[in-house]
């Protein structure tokens, strides 16, 4: 019996020897922890290309963002308190035909889309952008311009800080999509879709057991 | 909305049980990830769910032949997660390069990366925890011919949160060796154990199988401790789908890859009367060390 207890006792404090060693679990306890938060939320701008000439232009085009996207709606879906927001910024740019044209070949060479935000001038987001337009195709991701990336994101933080006051952002982006269509001697008639992506940071506190 | 990411952190089980509602959500940090990069983001998860659910099954080989018997009873299970765990490599697009980001457990803050044309993309940070801790409710009961069976089942919906419904189930049994070897100078026994861990409408969704071969003897008679040896071999696989959060209309759905890997354990089960009290350490995909309380005889 006695060898049998020195045996057991043995057994037990070879687990306890092993389970205090430096890979097992301590007790768990339960803490707080602000974690920052990333969201992506996007806004999708329509450009109809219509008209008899072989040069689209949708003119300068204005839009406002906060009408476009509800970005407070967006951040609180996500946990995000308004107040613990941090960034916003502009995550990605693209493009696709929503609505084909009739006309089979139809294409745009020499595409362009420009950018402004209130009265600044006009600068490049897209450049020299071509493709088919006589189907639909999926999102494009085209090579940007940093000017007009600085643009948006500019607008975007300057944003920030009326979406934590609780205001509508007043700031105006106006853009302008441009190319040249052929064939020429038939009407062009398709659609654009330019799609912003943002970034959207903020702060969540959150209760972890560790 | 409530949401819990205590939920998340032991997805493992029920330990949601254990810990108080929290907001942050699984769906919202992983819905500005690529597919690719939920991967890298949630990639601790698959070995620390490995471990701890494949953990804590069998505290004994002890199968009588015949009888009635029945054990009901709660296990803890914990693992530790290294330092490498706390950080993955983000996938390079033609717009962003690869950086480094924080994984589910890494550190909270995120990390942003500056791409093509002055765009800015951002990677959530993790939870900052150093361990996982999951539990489990556990009845086992039998005995025919020289068989018994285990089950765990758990299941709760979790308040309002975008989560839905968490369940585990969990099936096996338990068959002596001793029975076929008399001679042998200790209670030896098979098990299998085939669990499922859902949380959420898809979100997560995991398969863990565990067959070992477990070793103990008793020592004492009123006061009784059982030191258990188990050698085994651990299998698991997770599958996560969640809906991106720039487009709604993307499903995104992502293949962890399986775990499969040995199992050992070393424990000891200290029984008075029909409480038992018992306690392991384990090297499986992770190691850490498990404690069960049970009633039953």
């Amino acid at each position: 019996m006695r060898t049998s207890r020195l045996i057991a006792y043995a057994g037990l404090a070879l687990v306890t020897l092993v389970a205090a060693g430096s890979s097992c679990p301590t007790e768990p306890k339960i803490k707080t922890r602000f974690v920052d938060l990333a969201v992506g939320q996007s806004v999708t701008l329509d450009f109809p290309a219509t008209g008899s000439t072989n040069t689209f232009t949708s003119g300068n085009v204005a839009v406002r963002l906060d009408q476009s996207i509800n970005l407070p709606q967006a951040i609180a879906a996500a946990g995000i308190d308004v107040s613990s927001l941090k960034s916003i910024t502009l995550a990605g740019v693209s493009y696709r035909v929503s609505v084909a044209d009739p006309t089979s070949g139809r294409t745009v060479t020499s595409g362009s889309v420009q950018v402004a935000v209130n009265s600044n001038p006009m600068v490049d987001l897209i450049d020299n952008f071509s493709g088919a337009a006589d189907k639909v195709t999926g999102w494009i991701t085209p090579s940007l311009d940093s000017l007009g990336v600085d643009q948006i994101n500019a607008l975007l933080a300057s944003e920030l800080p009326q979406i934590q006051n609780d205001q509508n952002p007043p700031e105006t982006l106006t853009y302008n999509v441009s190319g040249v269509s052929t064939p020429t001697d038939v009407a062009t008639s398709f659609t654009y879709e330019l799609r912003l992506t943002l970034s959207i940071v903020g702060t969540v506190k959150t209760k972890v057991l560790s | 909305m409530l949401r819990s990411a205590v939920v998340l952190v032991l997805a493992g089980c029920l330990a949601a049980s254990l810990a108080p509602p929290a907001r942050a959500d699984l769906s919202e940090k992983l819905g500005v990830l690529g597919g690719d990069d939920a991967k890298g983001y949630l990639s601790p998860l698959p070995k620390a769910l490995s471990s701890t659910l494949n953990a804590g099954i069998f505290q004994t080989g002890r199968v009588p032949e015949t009888g009635f018997g029945f054990a009901l009873s709660l296990h803890a299970m914990g693992v530790t997660f290294g330092s490498g765990d706390r950080t993955f490599q983000t996938t390079a697009t033609p717009q962003f390069p690869s950086v480094s980001a924080p994984t589910v457990v890494g550190s909270t803050g995120s990390v942003a990366v500056k791409g093509q044309g002055n765009l800015v993309s951002n990677f959530p940070g993790g939870l900052d925890i150093s361990q996982f801790v999951a539990a489990a409710p556990q009845l086992s009961i039998g005995t025919v011919m020289g068989t018994r069976a285990v089950l765990r089942y758990f299941s709760d919906d979790i308040g309002n949160s975008d989560f839905g419904k968490l369940e585990l189930f969990g099936i096996g049994a338990q068959h002596s060796i001793s029975r076929y070897l008399r001679s042998i100078p200790a209670d030896v026994a098979i098990g299998a154990f085939y669990q499922t861990f859902k949380l959420g409408d898809g979100l997560l969704d995991t398969k863990a199988f565990h067959v070992d071969v477990t070793a103990s003897r008793d020592f004492g008679r009123v006061l009784k401790l059982q030191p258990y040896v188990s050698v085994g071999y651990d299998t698991f696989n997770m599958d996560v789908a969640y809906t991106s959060s720039s487009d709604p209309t993307d499903k995104i759905s992502v293949k962890m890859d399986t775990q499969s890997n040995a199992h050992l354990a070393v424990g000891a089960q200290l029984s008075l009367a029909a409480l038992h009290l018992s306690g392991e350490v384990f090297s499986a995909a992770n190691s850490g060390a498990a404690l069960g309380l049970s009633v039953g005889l």
